[in-house]
């Protein structure tokens, strides 16, 4: 298929998706999983950022996940109920918001240790995924300890959108807008500079490079990304609480990053499309062989997980769609053939 | 101020502190030697508190008569070995062949074993909290009252096995052929290998040694609390911090490391609050991070060009 | 001449520069002013601490005392990015590209520098975006045809051969828009023709107005090329002068046999 036909067509599908699954039988269930994997994409586009592109390995990432669940379901006063009776904010203003809380937490977190090795940033950024944790569970009056929060869903033009396709449509142009951005981004000075100080740091820096401050840029991109998909996911379970921001999730989408290609970005959305299908197809596994309820599935997925991330290192570190051979090319002059002499001259 | 809850406190703190130091000069031998942060040490300490146990267990099954002492010793020395041959297949396994990969690849590694082996070990001895036998954990509490504080066996256990293996330690980096050999390499390995050292075996030592370290301190761990599969993860990031706040890289670092995060903490618990105790350790990383990124005792580090 | 004469028309100055490594003394009050323009070479046996003062002058590694100056004003604390702005480039003696980067990337990182983009116009494509993305990839190119290398420009850096990528190097250099060149034993590795090739270059390079400061091992290539030398020795400077006077130069001439280094 022509590459520049690829594009238009993922989209459509994207578009009509809602309509094809709600025809099948199961289709509330399979529009939920759809959304679950879009939900991942995001995520993991996120991630990639601050792993991906930049090489800072941000283990704390599901806390601006948290972070921006938290903020969307506070700013709105919980459920639908008491939303109404102390005038939360809408879902519209919840969501910027949301953003800006979980960049500025990125900030907080990136200013003292990103001038430091990248081994500090890990274990850092470890332990603010702890204190997270910790804090939605003893804050009671903030966020409701371990019984959780309440949601209401978003209202357009006094419309209450609760269906399914409703909030498909949200996410999908939340995914899209992230899909869009970091792909500029991406392609531009800032990526370049991004993949310069992964490349080598000492470099970036005597080639002019701001090596601090593109650092911080991006993560906070990345948390800010997090604290995006954070606000779509509290309205759509309608229900925030800690468990949902466990460092097992970190450690999923850090799982997607790593085995569809580290700084990818078809990569990094195959990952995580294939990584978010397979605890759908896993749950399905025991029903099929007739062990249903008796069987706890987790720990095989971490160990899978695990697995992959040591395997994808030691064997093929570029991960299943390498980002090297997909930089975009310059071609200044288009009437110049590409000269051949040339690519002699490097292999020589 | 009630000096008795004070100097219980410290106490209690400096237990604690102890393993948290023994883990620690895991972390910081492995990072003097390869720059390394070895993830998966919090998993090894975790490990080897589950031999001391299984060793424990089978010796009440087999040997019932044993006394208390000899049946430590062979704990420890069952939790020792098995943890040194862990840390060298470590080594071995997922970091060598990596040795001249980004470092991000490394701390994926890294990160990835850590998963496979705190999931494996759940898979094999189930999520519930296990305590050590009865005979060897009921022995223990008692103690001896200093004035008003009560001084617990377990606490003199813990801190005496600690201070000596750390003791141990010193002594034979400072004075021992290997303990030069390790120091050499740490400071320059390509040097260090041109003078005939083996670099390669002096890493898998480094890792045999720091995670028999690791299991004393899960020894000790499972004598004075009860374990399961998730307590690496705690017990890993806080001795991390403990390496960090003595400065990464230095030995003396680590003890002074651990055992004032482990005062702190008791402090903490002890007159501030015990639901965030977790948290001052973390307080305590920024702000050294922010302000003396060297830690106490470290000499901060100029990357080589 | 005055001093204060000399001080003006110095483009860097090191003044009673030191740096020690724990016990070791890599850089031993070292001084010396560069003058703007032309080809200024630094050579001494392996060991005496030339890349040390290198990494001094680009900011990697702090002095433990004395002075560093750049147009007259202190750099000693600048971070190497701001020392790139303010014109001061170098490349590495073992070469350190964006290996997973292409050639034009490499190069476009630095042009960067001098067209900016901004982190939220490079997001949302903003106005300005495209006038400073094609500022970066023309500067991009037209340096990667001063090293004649811009028929390779989309192959991966770390595919180039050898000579290419220290030629690479210098284009992601100049492409900051230096205006004192640091080059850290360019022609180390390089075969007679390659060699040939990079004094060319450096003769254009010192053709557009540039200063460059120069270490090399390569003798014949350093008397050819340099206005001015200071020879260093176990991080003491011990003589300074045109290529003639460093010839005729005996302590040179000993430090070099001494040392066993062919000169």
């Amino acid at each position: 298929m022509p590459l520049t036909l690829r594009k238009p067509l993922l989209l459509g599908i994207l578009l009509v998706l809602p309509a094809l699954l709600l025809s099948l039988p199961q289709g509330e269930y399979q529009l939920d999983v759809a959304m679950t994997v879009l939900l991942y994409v995001a995520l993991a586009l996120g991630l990639n950022v601050t792993v991906g592109l930049a090489g800072l390995l941000d283990l704390g990432y599901v806390a601006f996940f948290g972070l921006g669940a938290y903020a969307t379901a506070i700013l709105m006063h919980g459920g639908p109920a008491e939303a109404a009776a102390a005038g939360g904010w809408s879902y519209w203003m919840a969501v910027p918001a949301a953003v800006a809380v979980a960049g500025f937490a990125g900030l907080l977190i990136g200013l003292p240790t990103l001038r430091l090795r990248g081994d500090y940033l890990a274990i850092v950024t470890l332990a603010f995924g702890q204190i997270a944790k910790l804090t939605e569970n003893n804050w009671d009056a903030l966020t409701n300890g371990p019984q959780g929060m309440e949601v209401a869903k978003p209202v357009l033009f006094g419309l209450e959108l609760r269906a399914g396709w409703q909030l498909y449509y949200i996410l999908l142009l939340f995914v899209l807008l992230t899909w869009w951005s970091v792909r500029n981004l991406n392609n531009s000075a800032i990526g370049r500079a991004w993949v310069a100080i992964r490349e080598d740091e000492i470099a970036a820096a005597s080639t002019g490079v701001n090596v601090p401050r593109i650092k911080l840029l991006a993560f906070v991109m990345g948390a800010s990304i997090a604290g995006l998909a954070g606000s779509f996911f509290a309205v759509k379970q309608g229900f925030v609480s800690p468990p949902s921001f466990d460092f097992i999730e970190t450690v999923t989408i850090l799982a997607m990053v790593v085995l569809g290609g580290i700084g990818s970005l078809p990569g990094v959305v195959l990952g995580a499309a294939m990584l978010a299908a397979l605890p759908e197809l896993l749950r399905s596994m025991p029903t099929l062989l007739g062990l249903e309820g008796q069987f706890d599935v987790t720990p095989y997925r971490m160990l899978l997980y695990g697995a992959a991330m040591v395997v994808v290192m030691a064997l093929r570190p570029e991960g299943l769609l390498p980002d090297a051979h997909r930089r975009a090319e310059l071609h200044p002059h288009e009437d110049r053939p590409e000269s051949i002499p040339g690519r002699e001259e490097a292999r020589a | 101020m009630d000096w008795e809850l004070l100097a219980q406190q410290v106490l209690n703190g400096l237990t604690i502190g102890s393993m948290y130091a023994l883990i620690a000069l895991g972390y910081t031998m492995v990072y003097g030697i390869l720059q390394l942060i070895n993830f998966a040490h919090g998993e090894v300490f975790m490990i080897g508190s589950f031999l001391g146990l299984g060793t424990l267990m089978s010796l009440e099954k087999w040997v019932p008569g044993l006394g208390v002492v000899p049946s430590l010793a062979a704990a420890l020395i069952v939790a020792m070995s098995g943890a040194a041959l862990l840390g060298v297949a470590i080594e071995r396994i997922a970091y060598r062949p990596l040795r001249h990969s980004p470092r991000l690849s490394l701390l994926i590694t890294a990160l990835g074993l850590s998963i496979i082996l705190q999931n494996g070990i759940m898979l094999l001895v189930g999520t519930e909290d296990r305590t050590y036998p009865e005979r060897f954990t009921e022995a223990l509490q008692e103690g001896f009252d200093l004035g008003t504080v009560h001084v617990a066996w377990q606490q003199v256990l813990t801190l005496g096995v600690a201070l000596a293996f750390m003791s141990a330690l010193t002594w034979m980096v400072q004075r021992t052929r290997l303990g030069k050999a390790m120091r050499a390499t740490s400071q320059d390995p390509v040097t260090a290998g041109l003078m005939g050292i083996e670099s390669n075996r002096i890493v898998a030592l480094t890792f045999a040694m720091g995670s028999a370290l690791a299991a004393v301190g899960g020894l000790l761990f499972g004598l004075n609390y009860s374990i399961n599969f998730f307590i690496g993860t705690q017990a890993g990031l806080k001795a991390f911090i403990a390496a960090v706040l003595g400065g990464i890289g230095s030995l003396p670092g680590a003890v002074v490391g651990g055992l004032l995060l482990g005062v702190i903490e008791a402090l903490g618990a002890g007159y501030v609050s015990g639901t965030w105790k977790d948290v001052f350790a973390f307080v305590i990383l920024a702000v050294v991070l922010v302000f003396r990124p060297a830690g106490l005792l470290g000499r901060p580090v100029v990357e080589k060009v | 001449m005055t001093e204060q004469a000399q001080q003006a028309r110095a483009l860097l100055s090191l003044r009673e520069v030191t740096r020690r490594f724990g016990g070791l003394v890599a850089v031993d009050r070292l001084s010396f002013e560069v003058p703007e323009g032309g080809v200024f070479s630094v050579i001494g046996p392996n060991g005496a601490g030339k890349t040390t003062a290198f990494n001094l002058i680009s900011g990697l590694v702090p002095p433990s005392d004395g002075q560093l100056l750049f147009r007259g004003a202190s750099i000693v604390g600048t971070k190497p990015y701001e020392l790139a702005r303010l014109g001061l480039a170098r490349t590495f003696q073992n070469i350190r590209l964006f290996g997973a980067a292409t050639v034009w990337e490499n190069v476009a990182v630095a042009s960067a520098l001098r067209a900016p983009t901004g982190f939220v116009q490079a997001m949302w494509r903003l106005a300005g975006f495209e006038a400073s993305r094609k500022a970066q990839e023309a500067a991009a190119l037209e340096w990667l045809d001063f090293v004649g290398l811009s028929s390779l420009r989309n192959e991966l850096a770390r595919n180039l051969a050898y000579g290419q990528q220290r030629r690479l190097e210098i284009a992601r250099a100049l492409a900051t828009r230096p205006s004192l060149l640091l080059l850290d034993e360019p022609a180390a590795g390089m075969n007679p023709r390659e060699t040939e090739d990079l004094v060319e270059l450096i003769g254009r390079i010192r053709a557009l107005g540039l200063t460059v400061l120069l270490i090399e091992h390569d003798m014949p290539l350093i008397m050819r090329l340099s206005d001015r030398i200071a020879v260093m020795n176990f991080g003491h400077k011990i003589a300074e002068g045109t290529p003639a006077e460093i010839q005729a130069n005996p302590e040179v001439i000993k430090a070099y046999l001494g040392d066993g280094e062919e000169g």
